[in-house]
């Protein structure tokens, strides 16, 4: 009897199963098999192997792009808590005024991605832009071109994700230290503990599951770096700011190669799948040890 | 617990059968729709409604009535009351895709604008577009013009018109640099570059945050670079007779490369938009701007200070050869061959291709793309003045309408290496036949 009521249940999630398969598992691996075609998005495509693969090794595209996606990723996940961390711990303070802090702290999370990406762009502009006027009423002759200089594009880019999200961080961040109960930090107190010491040896390590939240998302994020890129500087100059997701866009849609585009999909997927789990792994790790 | 079973199954059959009558409700509807373009058909020959879709690129805003937008589909309306035409635009990026992935799901639009030569090729290929070789009007049109939409001997377009890359130059600032005469070659460019340097100016304004921007100039120095020498260069290209790493192309990059090194481009340049380029332009704080006919309502916006604009296109040619400037097929009207709805498609296109009717003369009147009509004269006094000028020099399409795309993107995104000094005229060609030959295998 319990078998039989078993394989009817069973039979319920056919449905779901046969929707799961058809518009997420199919899409997934046809995706996979035209990285092996020179599909052009249009008409019949040919099998060519690897070739896709091979062109982009020998074009340094996909290194180009991993190792700034990496970059993209260190500067949103490492600044990006930073800095949310230090905000949520101002605002965990006694302040004066401390709703409406926190209240300016969440507004860059209320702007959409692209009127975020135009005040940036107006911010960054060598001409006009509010660091050029600002330096120019310090005295300053130098005019810093951030978006247009291959060194400094990707992390200005960075930077305003950061920007964005760092009201939403700083949230997390404050939801995690107000679960702190009181007493241990007194108990810190009484025992002589300076408030340096209480945040780093207590609070910090208390809140490290929070940590480990802000960290994913900070990855996930940085994984799928594309809007930004795309609405401030293109890629430019040159390839200095491709990020994955960029460079998949670009190839299918500016120049028609979707096959090569599947190509470095299935590389992004292969290759975000791996750091995920490590990273997760080793966060876990880090949990149970704390 | 066995009354909890039977509730459980009695909701999960109940579940089943909604998802099962969902199916066949939205097939049901399915059925409705193609019926009532089944009747569309027929309603194309008696007076039943048809809903025909065209599909342009984002119209710029003038503030005023848009052809596509608004004249279109109201003089149609007025002439024929059962045809409506749902006009849809998009950026030109966007545009493409969407076409195309409209086409490959068997959901063209009826009617829609399109680019001539190798941009059109997939298109015609995949059978999706009309054969309008006979259709009559074509023959009043500039046969070199249309020749741009032929493939296998048959034409595909109606031709919107044609457009031109060109410099656009302050007339106030040339007379006070001391600048009496529009240079004829390559040296006489960089002087008027230097004086205007002199004299206080920023020469030249270029927008490289946004890539494409670079082709504006490029083109134009090709032109007489490039095909000064050798007006078959592109076709040579195909069969690998030429290639952009011929010297040619390398000059060209060069002398692009020059204006920069020199200073004569604006400082920070990657850091400015196309848009922030143009004000700079408007707003007297550059010279000169490279741009097109298609820039003629952003560019004569009032700025900061008004003075006079004039054109000019590049003269890269050296002093006594041979000079060549852009001109370029802009669009064309193509039509879906799959779409049932091809009599209503012709009446519309009868009406707005018949000389003197309303439609034809709001469209002769609006149309951004300078005519190639017969016997059409553009609006735009500065435009006439301009091909007028350069009628007796040879002129040559925008270059990119031969090659594969990508290759476009591939040597704007070089250059902008060149711009940062962190590459050569050498890699550019490089990077440019690197991608033509990728593209070009796999379409041949």
């Amino acid at each position: 009897m319990e078998r039989r009521s078993r394989r009817i249940l069973l039979l319920f999630i056919v449905p779901a199963m046969l929707l799961y398969l058809t518009f997420w598992i199919l899409p997934v691996l046809m995706s996979f098999f035209y990285g092996l075609t020179d599909w052009k998005g249009l008409g019949s495509y040919e099998f060519i192997g690897l070739k896709n693969f091979k062109n982009l090794i020998r074009q340094g595209t996909l290194v180009n792009s991993l190792k700034n996606t990496v970059v993209y990723a260190l500067v949103v996940v490492l600044w990006g808590n930073l800095q949310a961390l230090i905000l949520s711990l101002i605002l965990n303070m006694k302040l004066h005024a401390r709703g409406v802090f926190r209240t300016l702290v969440y507004l860059p999370a209320l702007f959409s991605t692209i009127v975020a990406a135009f005040l940036w762009s107006y911010v960054y502009a060598p001409y006009y832009g509010l660091i050029s006027e600002v330096l120019k009423l310090l005295g300053s002759t130098w005019v810093p071109n951030l978006l247009g200089t291959s060194a400094t594009a990707l992390i200005a880019v960075a930077f305003v994700e950061t920007w964005r999200s760092s009201g939403t961080m700083t949230i997390i961040y404050l939801a995690g230290l107000q679960n702190i109960p009181d007493d241990v930090i007194e108990a810190a107190k009484i025992d002589g503990c300076t408030s340096w010491q209480s945040t780093r040896l207590i609070k910090v390590p208390m809140i490290s599951n929070t940590i480990m939240i802000n960290v994913m998302l900070g990855l996930i994020n940085g994984f799928k770096s594309f809007d930004y890129v795309f609405a401030l500087t293109g890629g430019g100059p040159g390839t200095s700011s491709n990020t994955l997701m960029y460079s998949i866009y670009k190839m299918a849609f500016m120049e028609s190669q979707f096959g090569k585009a599947e190509a470095m999909a299935a590389c992004a997927f292969v290759f975000i799948l791996v750091i995920s789990i490590s990273v997760l792994s080793i966060l876990k790790k880090k949990e149970i040890e704390l | 617990m066995k009354k909890r079973r039977l509730l459980s199954l009695v909701l999960a059959t109940a579940l089943t059968a909604a998802y099962l009558s969902g199916c066949s409700g939205s097939s049901g509807t399915a059925s409705t729709a193609s019926g009532s373009t089944a009747s569309g058909d027929t309603a194309s020959a008696s007076d039943e409604k048809v809903t025909l879709s065209m599909m342009v690129t984002t119209r710029p805003n003038t503030g005023g009535k848009d052809f596509y937008l608004d004249i279109l589909p109201e003089l149609v309306k007025e002439k024929y009351p059962n045809i409506n035409i749902e006009v849809e635009q998009l950026p030109t990026d966007q545009y493409k895709q969407t076409v195309r992935l409209k086409f490959a799901s068997g959901q063209g639009p009826d009617m829609f604008n399109w680019w001539a030569s190798l941009q059109a090729k997939d298109l015609v290929d995949a059978g999706y577009v009309k054969d309008l070789t006979d259709y009559p009007a074509l023959s009043k049109y500039r046969k070199d013009i249309v020749n741009s939409y032929k493939f296998n001997d048959k034409v595909y377009a109606i031709p919107n018109g044609t457009s031109f890359l060109t410099t656009w130059y302050n007339k106030d600032a040339f007379k006070k640099a001391g600048i009496t005469q529009l240079p004829t070659n390559w040296d006489e460019f960089l002087q008027v570059c230097e004086k205007l340097k002199k004299a206080g100016y920023t020469p030249i304004t270029c927008g490289d945050k946004q890539s494409f921007v670079i082709q504006f100039g490029m083109y134009q120095i090709a032109a007489s670079e490039v095909y000064g020498e050798n007006e078959h260069f592109d076709d040579e290209l195909t069969s690998g007779k030429t290639k952009f790493t011929d010297p040619v192309w390398v000059k060209t990059i060069e002398k692009m490369e020059t204006l920069y090194k020199k200073g004569y481009v604006i400082q920070n340049s990657l850091g400015l938009s196309q848009d922030q380029s143009r004000q700079a332009f408007v707003d007297g704080d550059a010279a000169m701007i490279f741009d097109g006919s298609f820039g003629y309502d952003a560019l004569n916006k009032q700025g900061k200070v008004s003075f006079e604009k004039g054109m000019f296109c590049i003269p890269s040619n050296d002093a006594g050869k041979k000079f060549v400037y852009n001109l370029t097929p802009s669009t064309g009207l193509f039509i879906s061959a799959n779409s049932k709805k091809q009599d209503a498609i012709k009446k519309v296109m009868d009406y707005w291709f018949t000389e003197g009717t309303p439609l034809f003369e709001q469209w002769m009147k609006m149309n951004s793309d300078i005519s190639c009509y017969e016997g059409a004269k553009d609006s735009r006094d500065m435009i006439n003045e301009y091909l007028q000028r350069y009628s007796n020099d040879v002129a040559i399409y925008n270059c990119n309408n031969a090659w594969p795309e990508g290759v476009s993107d591939a040597m704007c995104s070089k250059f902008q290496e060149v711009i940062t000094g962190s590459a050569t005229a050498n890699d550019v060609a490089k990077a440019m036949q690197d991608k033509f030959d990728e593209l070009n295998k796999k379409s041949s």
